[in-house]
């Protein structure tokens, strides 16, 4: 196999002021695919998707894109591969989904919009299924159309590595499952490594290619759907008791719900210190 | 025609409003800007105003009496040059509030609550009331300017100052140090005028007040140089200001460099904004509500947001320079006039405006 992209992480480590987030974390990733990040709350999952597009720097470690240090990328540079969607956005003068949307084409094009672009956003509204929103504003539409429309905007920058924060988080049951076929989809035809945080284990063991379980900061197990799924790995990060089905090859999560009490004591770090992160 | 010439087609369309909004808004201005030469305390026809304009383009200006010599000062060397500070000053101070309250994501920031203008009260209050000049030698008018300039520019200083030092510093975080910066300003400017002899202290009251009365024809290249700067700088930006309005992440990982972005943004509206509180006094109102007014007209595109504030400024302040020289004869203050009016217009805007705008 050819590789066009490569993705490598190497001992990677952040820390927060005195508080290490990540540690120890190593992960190669080659050409594109949908790679699924689990965990709990405040394991660090987000923080890694903004490490690998240097929205926090590393405190430890090496990240390399395509045999390049991340940090010997100019930002601009970094922005023609990388994209990011963050898992909520707040904007403090909301534009039209149109508007929005272009935001997305300004590592690639400079302050005059061309027919080029336009065409990259008509593609964008048809691959979130949202062209009847393209002149609304941002601001009238409800969570889901909000995190579609912001997937739009992810896609629209036409970048070769797709970091996804939590992409279905707002979505219902019908879009959930759309939105990641939709992902999928575009990681075989386009080419695209599609990297995903997300919370529900059955949406990702469906459609992942490969599963990145972490567990205190760092990674608990990495592989294949049905070799990360098991009731022992789900025990073992999630404190959840729970039976694993199989439906057409895939692993499928059934919660056993005695012994929950149990959730609380596992040390979850306040989604709060994660926002403050951000900031 | 394919969908992509459609979307074309329909965002042209939804652009249509702007050129509207701005070809209604230049017209007023030109209106305005056509009474306000005649408009004066002291009455000069409104032909006369044209003739007197004529005569002087031409160069063959026939002063023969006094009263031609008074028509003559009045709308060469007060209407004229009080228009035109005007238009650049309500340019200067919408186009600063607009970029500054995406820069700082605060709807609530303007040139002043950043500290700006409490700086240069501080500057004239010194040098009016102990003749404390930042830079020797200076006397008179000059001196007021130079303190005012130089003062003014502390405030945002202080906050670039802070960002220097405070890496994951929030946007809030560097309002609020400005207004901190503000307040131990204005506490100064408070002791300064307490402290004062009492006509030295009714001359700072004047001055704070604001006026665009003050800036005669050789000092008038600053304003005009400013808001070309402010124009220029806010529609080069404008690209930029959208990104940042989705988020510093978001901005981060589009590739601009929001530390840097937001210290050169904040310094160039520091600067221009500088240049009008030290030859006008403090005129607020206009930076804070004239850039929602333009967000209320066009939407909250920052490439359409810029030139409409702008305009919008300029009706704005000149528009009610004029209404304070007729309301009453011996003229009031433009700020006050601005708010006045403007604050009602501003409101019932936003009662009338179906959309939630932000």
């Amino acid at each position: 196999m050819v590789i066009i992209l490569e993705l490598v992480i190497q001992n990677l480590s952040f820390k927060y002021l005195d508080r290490e987030v990540l540690h120890d974390i190593s992960l190669t990733l080659k050409n594109s695919g949908l790679v699924g990040i689990l965990g709990p709350n405040g394991v660090g999952k987000s923080t890694l998707v903004q490490c690998i597009d240097r929205i926090l720097e590393i405190t430890g470690g090496d990240v390399t894109i395509n045999g390049k240090h991340l940090r010997e990328y100019k930002p601009k540079e970094l922005a023609k591969i990388v994209s990011y969607v963050p898992c909520s956005t707040s904007e403090t003068f909301p534009m039209t989904v149109l508007d929005t949307i272009l935001v997305g084409r300004q590592p690639n094009t400079g302050w005059r919009l061309d027919r080029a672009d336009f065409e990259v956003v008509q593609g964008a509204l048809e691959f979130m299924d949202i062209e009847d929103l393209a002149l609304r504003h941002f601001n009238e539409l409800s969570a889901g159309q909000r995190q579609k429309v912001m997937l739009a905007r992810g896609y629209a920058q036409h970048a070769e590595i797709l970091l996804l924060d939590e992409p279905t988080a707002n979505l219902d049951i019908k879009h959930q499952y759309s939105v990641s076929k939709r992902l999928k989809r575009l990681s075989q035809q386009e080419d695209v490594m599609v990297i995903m945080v997300c919370h529900d284990l059955n949406i990702a063991a469906k459609y992942c290619d490969r599963l990145i379980l972490m567990k205190d900061g760092t990674i608990y197990a990495d592989g294949d759907p049905t070799e990360i799924i098991t009731e022992r790995n789900i025990k073992d990060v999630y404190g959840v008791d729970c039976r694993i089905l199989v439906d057409d090859g895939k692993p499928f999560v059934v919660v056993n719900d005695d012994n929950l009490e149990r959730v609380s004591d596992l040390e979850c770090v306040p989604h709060s210190v994660v926002l403050y992160l951000n900031a | 025609m394919d969908k992509t010439d459609i979307l074309i087609t329909n965002y042209k369309k939804s652009q249509r409003r702007f050129a509207r909004v701005m070809i209604g808004l230049s017209a007023l201005v030109a209106a305005i800007f056509v009474v306000g030469l005649s408009v004066a305390q002291y009455p000069v026809g409104f032909m006369e105003t044209f003739s007197i304009l004529m005569d002087n383009i031409t160069g063959n200006v026939s002063i023969e009496t006094y009263d031609d010599w008074i028509k003559n000062e009045i709308v060469i060397n007060m209407n004229v040059p009080r228009l035109l500070t005007g238009i650049s000053i309500g340019a200067i101070l919408s186009v600063s509030g607009a970029v500054m309250q995406v820069v700082v994501k605060n709807p609530m920031a303007d040139p002043f609550t950043t500290g700006i203008s409490s700086g240069g009260l501080l500057g004239a209050s010194l040098f009016i009331a102990y003749g404390i000049s930042v830079v020797p030698f200076l006397s008179g008018n000059t001196a007021v300017m130079v303190n005012a300039f130089l003062f003014s520019l502390i405030p945002t200083t202080v906050i670039l100052i802070v960002t220097a030092f405070k890496r994951n510093i929030s946007p809030t975080m560097m309002i609020l140090t400005g207004i901190g910066v503000m307040y131990i300003f204005s506490a100064t400017s408070s002791l300064v005028r307490y402290s004062a002899d009492p006509s030295k202290a009714a001359e700072i009251y004047r001055w704070s007040l604001g006026s665009l009365g003050r800036v005669p024809w050789d000092s008038l290249y600053m304003v005009i140089i400013a808001a070309a700067i402010a124009l220029i700088a806010g529609i080069a930006f404008s690209s930029k200001l959208n990104t940042l309005s989705q988020g510093d992440d978001l901005a981060k990982s589009l590739g601009i460099n929001i530390r840097w972005f937001r210290a050169t943004s904040l310094t160039i509206c520091a600067l221009v904004t500088a240049v009008t509180v030290s030859l006008a006094g403090s005129i607020g109102f206009v930076g804070l509500v004239c850039p929602h007014i333009a967000r209320m007209l066009v939407g909250s595109n920052n490439k359409l947001v810029v030139p409409c504030a702008a305009i919008v400024g300029m009706v704005m302040l000149v528009g009610c320079d004029i209404l304070s020289k007729v309301i009453l004869t011996y003229g009031l203050p433009v700020g006050a006039v601005t708010a006045l009016i403007g604050s009602p217009i501003f409101i019932y805007m936003l009662i009338k405006s179906n959309r939630r705008p932000w």
